[in-house]
C-alpha cells in the first residue's frame, strides 16, 4: 500500500458516516474539533459494538481497505475485517490509503460507546454531522491512560475548557 | 454508579447531582471532597507552576469552526513533518 502523504480524515469520517456506523470520534481529533491545542496523524475512533454496527463498520474498513498497522511493515497487512472478528477485541490500529485509524471499542477510563455517547457532542464536520467525545471525557482517558505523552496534553485540554465555559458564561 | 446512588451517599438530591455533573452548579471544596470520597477515592492535592503559553492560541482557535480547526492542525502537521524530513 503507498504511504499516504498526508491524513485525510474527511474521507475516513465521511466513510463510516455514508456506511451508517454509528461511532464517536476520541482522540487528538475529538479535542482539535474543540480548540484544543493539539496535533495528530490519525483519527481515533469509538463504535458502537452492536452486531448491526459492526457489519456497517467492517463494510466501511473494507471500502477504506483497511489494513493491520504494524510497526516493521509500513504497507501494513491483511486480515479478515468480519464483524464479529472486529468486535471481539478492545482496539485495533489500522492503516488505509486514507491515512491511520484506531477503533478503540473500551478508551481508558470508560466503558465504551453508550458511556461517551453521554457527553458527546454533536459538531459539523465537511458536511455531516459527527459525534465527538467531550472534553471532560477526553481528559478522564487520558488520566486513565496515564502515559507521559497522554499527561502533558492534560492541561492544554483543561485550559481548553476553562476557556468554552468562559466563552459561553460571557 | 448513578446518579441517585452517590446523591444517597452524599445525603443530597439526584438533582442536585445533576445540576453539579452538568456544570450548571460548581460544588464546594469539601462538597467536592465528599462527592469523591463517596466514590471510594481521595482527593489530593499539588501545586505546579501556572502556563498559560496556549491561551491565545486556544483563543484563536475557538474562533474558527470544528472543521477549521481540524484543517489548521493538519495544516501544522504537514509543516512539521517537512522539517522533521529535513533535519
Amino acid at each position: 500500500m503507498a504511504q499516504p502523504k498526508r491524513l485525510d480524515p474527511q474521507r475516513l469520517i465521511s466513510t463510516l458516516v455514508d456506511h451508517d456506523v454509528e461511532f464517536i470520534v476520541v482522540g487528538a481529533i475529538a479535542a482539535i474539533a474543540q480548540g484544543g491545542p493539539l496535533m495528530t496523524e490519525d483519527v481515533d475512533i469509538t463504535p458502537s459494538r452492536d452486531p448491526v454496527n459492526l457489519e456497517r463498520l467492517a463494510a466501511a474498513l473494507t471500502k477504506l481497505d483497511a489494513r493491520l498497522r504494524i510497526p516493521r511493515d509500513p504497507s501494513g497487512i491483511e486480515f479478515p475485517i468480519e464483524p464479529r472478528f472486529l468486535g471481539s477485541v478492545d482496539s485495533w490500529t489500522l492503516k488505509t490509503p486514507s491515512g491511520d485509524i484506531d477503533l478503540l471499542f473500551a478508551p481508558s477510563g470508560t466503558a465504551g460507546y453508550e458511556d461517551l455517547r453521554r457527553g458527546a457532542l454533536s459538531v459539523a464536520l465537511w458536511g455531516q454531522e459527527v459525534l465527538v467525545a467531550s472534553l471532560p471525557d477526553l481528559i478522564r482517558m487520558k488520566e486513565a491512560a496515564g502515559r507521559p505523552k497522554d499527561l502533558a496534553q492534560i492541561p492544554a485540554l483543561r485550559q481548553t475548557l476553562e476557556l468554552r465555559r468562559e466563552r459561553r458564561q460571557s | 454508579m448513578t446518579q441517585a446512588e452517590l446523591g444517597r451517599r452524599v445525603g443530597r438530591p439526584q438533582s442536585q447531582i445533576a445540576r453539579w455533573e452538568t456544570g450548571r452548579v460548581e460544588p464546594s471544596l469539601e462538597t467536592l471532597r465528599r462527592l469523591v470520597r463517596a466514590c471510594g477515592f481521595e482527593l489530593t492535592y499539588s501545586l505546579a507552576n501556572y502556563d498559560d503559553s496556549y491561551v491565545p492560541y486556544i483563543e484563536r482557535l475557538l474562533e474558527m469552526s470544528p472543521q477549521e480547526r481540524i484543517e489548521d492542525a493538519l495544516e501544522r502537521e504537514a509543516i512539521f513533518g517537512e522539517i522533521r524530513g529535513a533535519a
